[in-house]
């Protein structure tokens, strides 16, 4: 035995793999090497401390973090549904706080509910908690109501984009601004570019009214669900544009 | 889409709190890797395979995320005073309290300071008694690089804790 041959029985040892004949062995060096004597000391505190290292946390500990973790996972629960447009069908979903997403884009349900996974939300079909959601959207859609009386929730907006989004929202029925308008509005008579781009990426179409801002030349502007729906809703609201419109962004 | 999800958030949550403390030395950073850890299986989990080994994948990112928190910021300390009373305890004495709070200290960040697969293979071998088998799973690996990283790991462990106190009387030594 060598003191090399020791700390390769140490090391065994301590992975919990040597034979009990090696350790003896170890041992014996151990107790006629100066060396050794000492390290084989250490070696036994590190295995009592190794043992007592299994420790994986206490109950209160485990409860504490898992309703951390249940709570942050209800906050990204979304409820969602499916309605019918004038152009379509609509899908919208909510989470607690309110509307966080309507659209109109051709696509499954698989696909709105894989768009809200990939925004970190839990998505569930369940279209009896978007009931409030789905008359006002009918009514809207029927000319029976100018404006909607439910609470949105602009997670999925950046805090720019929700500056503008919350300007575009003051709007009336039945009225247009323009994309400078609505910069001017946030203080950025500059950012007009930008605002289209926050309005090109509105959560919440048709409740946030992107498509009452047009362009400034009185043109209709873009529109993320496609001009046909803009047209379509300016209809409702009994919007007509000065100029002939054409398709460009704004 | 959400119940697959949460019923195996719900099955492996306390096991994987275990594996973070274990990993992480605190029941703080545990909470922390926890929760990161089921979010982003909650963002790959639509892309993974329908046979996945559920446990296996979970341990990974796990480890990966409690790698990252290493990275990412200062971790608080480790808090291993349970496990040295318990050890204590059984040599019932103060002095012992001492030195052993000082050793699994050292130990519990000796732990933590090692690469994330040696890290992972060691907490899976020593404190949960897994086969090097199911080891080589979680890693993506083979078992003798199984065996290996848990080697290297107590190798790397058995030498810096040879220069910290641990015998009677040196305990108030500096050892660093």
């Amino acid at each position: 035995m060598n003191c090399e041959r020791f700390d390769e029985i140490q090391l065994a040892a301590l992975v919990g793999e040597a034979p009990a004949a090696a350790r003896r062995d170890a041992a014996a060096h151990a107790r006629a090497c100066e060396r050794c004597g000492p390290a084989a000391e250490r070696d036994r505190a590190l295995e009592q401390v190794l043992s007592a290292g299994r420790h994986g946390g206490t109950e209160r500990g485990f409860s504490r973090a898992r309703r951390r973790l249940h709570k942050s996972f209800d906050d990204r629960r979304a409820s969602y549904a499916r309605a019918e447009g004038p152009f379509g069908p609509v899908f919208l979903a909510r989470t607690g706080e309110g509307l966080c997403r309507v659209s109109f884009r051709s696509g499954t349900e698989e696909d709105f509910a894989a768009d809200l996974v990939s925004h970190d939300l839990l998505p569930e079909f369940e279209p009896r908690k978007l009931a409030t959601e789905m008359r006002q959207l009918r009514d809207y859609f029927g000319g029976r109501i100018t404006a909607f009386s439910i609470p949105v929730d602009l997670r999925l907006a950046t805090p720019f984009q929700q500056r503008v989004l919350r300007t575009a929202a003051r709007v009336p029925f039945g009225r247009v601004a323009s994309y400078s308008d609505i910069a001017r509005r946030i203080g950025q008579p500059g950012a007009r570019r930008a605002v289209g781009t926050a309005l090109g990426r509105n959560p919440v179409p048709i409740v946030i009214p992107c498509h009452r801002v047009v362009a400034g030349d009185g043109s209709i502007g873009g529109y993320m669900g496609g001009l046909e729906v803009k047209r379509t809703l300016m209809r409702i609201e009994g919007i007509t544009l000065e100029r002939t419109p054409r398709a460009h962004r704004g | 889409m959400r119940a697959p999800f949460e019923d195996l958030m719900i099955r492996y949550e306390r096991e994987i709190y275990r594996f973070a403390t274990r990993l992480t030395g605190n029941a703080a950073d545990a909470a922390d890797v926890l929760q990161d850890t089921f979010l982003r299986a909650f963002r790959a989990f639509p892309r993974l395979p329908g046979d996945a080994n559920h446990r296996a994948w979970l341990y990974r990112i796990a480890g990966r995320s409690a790698s990252n928190l290493r990275r990412s910021r200062r971790l608080r300390r480790a808090a291993p005073l349970e496990a040295a009373r318990g050890v204590a305890r059984q040599n019932g004495d103060a002095h012992a309290l001492l030195e052993t709070r000082h050793l699994a200290r050292a130990l519990a960040e000796t732990v933590r300071s090692l690469p994330a697969r040696q890290r992972s293979a060691f907490v899976q071998r020593k404190y949960e008694g897994r086969s090097y088998a199911e080891i080589a799973v979680v890693l993506d690996c083979s078992e003798e690089s199984a065996r290996a990283h848990v080697y290297q790991a107590m190798n790397r462990i058995r030498h810096t804790l040879a220069g910290v106190g641990s015998r009677r009387g040196s305990a108030k030594r500096r050892t660093r």
